[in-house]
């Protein structure tokens, strides 16, 4: 054999070697790693898209609603779209392309921004009047010709609907020939022309950023959306490519908008094609009912809570995977028809469809709105439902080709409270109207409840405090709110054999009850009648009761209404914050001035409780929610009698006593005690100012509680005018008087 | 030799061959863009390539093969000059100029340039006593360098690439001594590692990616996670391992013809020219895929079968360059969609979609029949085997 032949036989036996190995490892990849490319196929194609769950509405005990979802759109800019193919985004990304790249000078500016939309319509004229010589290599470096080339081809191609590469080419071509001209002339365009297209689309984006701003006050100004992407590109930029570890910051997605009614968003739909970069998409918003008046649903507004999205919590992540699971199991009955009609589907297959769905379920939560305050928290789980999921094929341009399954959505459950809705409003006007004539950003709070135990309406002011400050004073007396509490004690105690001293042998009322007890006015002879010194408000009264009590007898008396310690105090229920009551120091020490509500500390709901057990002889639990558990009554274990003394002591408060300036309350039919308890120094006379009852004595429907925060003047005079405020208005009413009376 | 002798004594199993592997070649580039409306239609242009290419290969096979001979330098000369000429002429495309306008044709000048280099080493190598000295490898080396150096600059590393092997196996086929080879391996390898510096950015990341994925193992979904590897997935390891996951996915039978998902569904890029071997093999499987390569390996190892029939020096040397051609060309389009090499577009002969690689392709295998159709020595001197 010749030397030729042997080495054409050594060639072939080269190519047979190169041929093993390709064999080999094609054998590798396709038989013993089939498993896992497979399924990375599937990932490539199958995708899982979340559903979104309607999120359930919080009603009123009427069924109305109180907060809801609405779908909405949301405008987002995609700013690596909006530099390239938008107009506006070429003129200023090029023009400062331009500045950097010494094409163009202006004097006094370092760069264009978009803040100032002159700054638009300058970088066109600049960027028109680029010579084409500046797009050489040669002249600009390779990287700025070429992007120089590219925006100014955005630029005209976006205003004349010419073709873009058509423009880059013959942009190329002029270069290459070594022209000077503009651009503009290069392609036999009109400079004014250009100018006038550009001016349209600007004014577009200008009208577009005032409506989007009209319809939703927290969105971003355009302007200042676009420049601070124009930065963070140009920060990115800074980073040496190394180091760049983020995908470019313009790839991502900012919000502009979120929120806006479907009319807002038509005028962009209308004109989207003409503004790359800018996308609508449907959301969804949680919008509180509108009341008529001044401050609408606002009381309720904290109350109410926030729908906000949350990162992952751990306090969610059981419910989350039960929720999953059950998916699962729905879906793997799907897949065993999929299989049998489309691809056969191994185990690591179905662990794959598993993961997938896990993540997306994941995701979902993770972006879905939960509530993280107020009612939309406590009752997130019902509230919250759960999201559907569709399986679908996809390829890489079209996101959806074939729906493989879909899982519907659980939607939320709809919460109905308490409240009513009609009542709220009154109180809310009420509340206003009583305010009128008092300072400025007067604190007051009023609560109404029913005789369950329900809260029917509860107001509070001012509206830009949290209710918090004002239901739950940090220091604050009840005043002689609390006395008729005491005066039951005192009867029970009597009835029942327990330490006490009767009220025929308490001294007469003459004004001062020894060092710094005293009482406004000298009721002489009435101390020793209950009806009366609790209509009238007599301190001489309750000292004496309280001595013959002592300092546990008359705490006592405040527990059992749950507005002192050891008492029975209200459960922990959902969607009710009710701290437990609290007493203080100086309050163990003088049983006396515990007994007229000194040391004593509560808030409107509270005590309406209370009163609502001085009505009906149980002490309700107070309750939010009408559906679900409720905590129910307890019976006091009162006699009939001693109630009605204290009863009797109320109308005669309302009748004769200190209330009876207020004439409303007796028209009304209303029992109640009023409270003028000082707060801060003795001599500065402000007052938390109580009235405290309720409505009717016959057919009680409904307790009531009004306080004004640190005011000057008596209670009746303070809080008096908010209640009657309420109850006229409910009068007027005639459909809610009926019920409510 | 008239024309129809020529013809009575073609090598028809030959024909049959690379008509067959053409016949694949017009199916799949049909499966990979059926499902596309971009390129609808590109097998139907690839059959008016083919039948195009079949009347020039003809026009070739008629005439004697010593005219190519003497033409050879004057067609080196000329693909050299569409070189050149290339970068003030041609377009840029994704960044490279590599074609010719011509009218709706786009001509790649670097094809061409793989042919012209197998006739003008043929020449060049024909005789024995220029192979057996110094200029037998010096010369071709420069004649080699030139056009590599030109079309690596486009830049088309992948098709450059191509042109070392040819020199080399025609060297040793024309009885360049072996240890002047080692040298010129190993002084190659040297300036291949320095070159590594002149590598475009993007060709940098590609080299680095493939030479990262090495690491990855089998639990890359592990890594799904990570930033890093998520973003060179969806970056410069994108096309690899979108071919990695239609070749692994088509498992020993395939999905069938014309239902791979990672084609059908667009996942995977070029798959009518530089990744058509991963459509074969999603859709075909491992059966399909040794199939085509099997038939490939026929096809080189028939052009080498004549080779070593034939006697003449110059024809002998032609035929081992076209099968050289072939071979490293399939080995290097099977590597780089299994990633057994780093990402750059190269054709599979006969099988992927190209005007100029079509022609290419069917003027070397006109060439082979005109030199196995026309075995007796023709030539004078030393040129015999």
């Amino acid at each position: 054999m010749s030397v030729s032949l042997r080495r054409i036989r050594q060639l072939a036996v080269l190519f047979g070697l190169g041929l093993a190995m390709v064999v080999a490892h094609l054998t590798d990849v396709m038989v013993v790693d089939h498993d896992a490319w497979l399924q990375r196929s599937y990932r490539n194609r199958w995708a899982f898209r979340d559903v979104p769950t309607r999120r359930g509405s919080v009603q009123d005990r009427e069924g109305r609603w109180l907060t809801a979802d609405q779908p909405c759109a949301a405008v987002e800019l995609h700013y690596w779209a909006f530099r390239r193919y938008h107009p506006v985004g070429a003129a200023i990304e090029g023009a400062n392309l331009a500045l950097d790249c010494d094409a163009i000078r202006l004097p006094g500016l370092a760069h264009l921004d978009y803040r100032d939309p002159r700054h638009a319509t300058a970088a066109l004229h600049l960027l028109v009047a680029v010579g084409v010589d500046k797009l050489r290599a040669e002249v600009s470096g390779k990287d700025n010709a070429r992007d120089l080339r590219f925006y100014l081809s955005s630029l005209l191609s976006s205003l004349t609907n010419a073709s873009h590469s058509q423009i880059g080419r013959q942009l190329r071509q002029a270069a290459a020939a070594g022209s000077q001209e503009p651009a503009c002339h290069v392609l036999g365009l009109d400079p004014r022309e250009l100018r006038a297209l550009f001016a349209v689309r600007l004014q577009e984006l200008v009208e577009l950023d005032r409506r989007v701003r009209a319809g939703d006050r927290r969105a971003e100004v355009l302007w200042e959306v676009l420049e601070s992407a124009r930065a963070k590109r140009i920060e990115w930029l800074g980073i040496p490519k190394a180091n760049r570890k983020r995908a470019p910051p313009d790839q991502k997605l900012c919000c502009v908008a979120d929120g806006l009614a479907f009319e807002v968003i038509l005028y962009l739909a209308s004109i989207q094609e003409r503004h790359p970069g800018l996308l609508v998409h449907a959301s969804v918003r949680r919008v509180r009912n509108t009341l008529p008046g001044r401050s609408g649903l606002a009381s309720l507004e904290p109350f109410l809570g926030r729908v906000t999205p949350v990162f992952w919590r751990a306090d969610q992540q059981q419910r989350d995977q039960q929720l999953l699971e059950q998916q699962l199991d729905q879906m793997a009955v799907e897949l065993d028809e999929l299989s049998e009609e489309d691809v056969l589907l191994s185990d690591r297959l179905r662990e794959l469809v598993r993961d997938r769905a896990h993540k997306a379920v994941q995701g979902y939560l993770r972006r879905g709105r939960v509530g993280t305050s107020g009612v939309e928290k406590e009752l997130d789980l019902p509230l919250r439902g759960g999201p559907g999921l569709r399986f679908v094929e996809r390829s890489r341009r079209t996101p959806e080709r074939k729906l493989l399954g879909s899982f519907d959505v659980t939607p939320g459950l709809d919460c109905r409270l308490t409240f009513d809705l009609r009542l709220q409003a009154l109180l809310e006007q009420a509340l206003d109207e009583g305010l009128a004539s008092l300072e400025r950003d007067q604190a007051a709070a009023m609560a109404v409840v029913n005789m369950r135990g329900d809260v029917l309406a509860l107001a509070s002011r001012p509206l830009d405090k949290l209710p918090a400050a004002v239901f739950w004073p940090s220091a604050g007396n009840i005043g002689s709110v609390g006395k008729p509490f005491v005066l039951l004690e005192h009867l029970d105690a009597m009835r029942r054999g327990r330490p006490h001293k009767p009220h025929r042998e308490y001294h007469d009322c003459v004004g001062s009850y020894g060092p710094r007890l005293g009482c406004d006015h000298s009721h002489l002879g009435d101390a020793r009648d209950p009806v009366k010194a609790l209509g009238e408000s007599c301190n001489f009264f309750f000292y004496q009761a309280a001595e013959g009590l002592h300092g546990e007898g008359v705490l006592a008396a405040y527990a059992r209404f749950g507005l002192a310690p050891g008492g029975r105090h209200q459960q922990r229920i959902p969607g009710l914050w009710l701290r437990n009551p609290v007493k203080t120091e100086r309050s163990h020490r003088d049983p006396r001035r515990l007994a007229i509500g000194y040391g004593i500390q509560a808030n409107v709901l509270t005590m309406a409780r209370a009163y609502a057990g001085l009505a009906t002889g149980r002490l309700p639990g107070l309750s939010f929610v009408l559906d679900g558990h409720r905590p129910g009554t307890v019976e006091l274990g009162l006699h009939p009698d001693d109630l009605a003394v204290v009863r009797d002591g109320m109308e005669h408060c309302v009748r004769e006593g200190t209330a009876a300036r207020e004439a409303g309350l007796r028209e009304l039919g209303v029992l109640a005690k009023t409270g003028t308890a000082t707060v801060g120094e003795p001599r500065s006379k402000i007052n938390n100012a109580w009235l405290a009852g309720y409505l009717t004595r016959e057919r009680p429907t409904l307790a009531f509680a009004a306080v004004v925060y640190g005011v000057r003047g008596y209670g009746a005079a303070r809080a008096g005018p908010l209640v009657i405020a309420f109850l006229e208005k409910l009068r007027n009413d005639p459909q809610l008087w009926e019920i409510f009376r | 030799m008239s024309g129809l002798r020529v013809l009575a004594r073609v090598d028809w199993w030959l024909v049959l061959l690379a008509g067959v592997l053409s016949l694949w070649g017009l199916l799949f580039i049909h499966s990979a863009t059926a499902a596309d409306p971009r390129f609808q239609g590109q097998h139907l242009r690839q059959a008016v390539f083919l039948a195009v290419s079949c009347g020039c290969g003809l026009l070739l096979l008629l005439t004697p093969y010593s005219r190519v001979m003497r033409l050879a330098w004057p067609i080196y000369g000329l693909v050299v000059l569409a070189l050149v000429l290339l970068p003030f002429v041609g377009p840029r495309i994704n960044g490279a100029v590599r074609w010719y306008r011509v009218g709706p044709l786009s001509l790649q000048p670097a094809e061409f340039a793989k042919l012209g280099l197998v006739v003008v080493l043929a020449a060049w190598l024909r005789l024995r006593h220029k192979a057996r000295a110094v200029e037998g490898l010096v010369v071709p080396i420069l004649i080699t360098a030139v056009p590599a150096t030109l079309i690596m600059r486009q830049p088309d590393l992948g098709s450059s690439l191509v042109l070392w092997p040819i020199l080399l196996a025609m060297c040793h086929a024309a009885g360049v001594p072996t240890k002047g080879l080692l040298w010129a391996v190993g002084v190659g390898l040297l300036v291949a590692a320095g070159g590594v510096f002149f590598l475009k950015d993007y060709q940098l990341q590609r080299v680095d990616v493939w030479a990262q994925h090495f690491t990855w193992g089998p639990d890359i979904e592990s890594l799904d996670d990570h930033q890093h590897v998520r973003r060179l997935l969806m970056g410069p390891a994108y096309q690899p391992w979108q071919s990695l996951i239609a070749v692994g996915g088509g498992g020993l039978l395939g999905f069938g013809y014309g239902l791979g998902p990672q084609s059908q569904f667009d996942f995977l890029p070029y798959r009518n020219a530089d990744y058509i071997f991963a459509v074969v093999c999603e859709e075909l499987g491992l059966v399909g895929a040794l199939g085509l390569l099997l038939l490939q390996a026929l096809l080189v190892l028939w052009l080498l079968r004549i080779a070593a029939r034939t006697r003449e020096r110059f024809g002998r040397l032609l035929v081992v360059g076209v099968a050289t051609y072939l071979a490293t060309q399939t080995l290097l389009h099977v590597a780089v969609c299994t990633w057994l090499l780093p990402a750059t577009g190269l054709p599979m002969p006969l099988i992927s979609y190209g005007g100029s690689g079509t022609m290419v392709t069917v003027l070397a295998v006109a060439l082979v029949l005109n030199v196995s159709a026309r075995r007796e020595p023709v030539l004078a001197g030393d040129g015999y085997a």
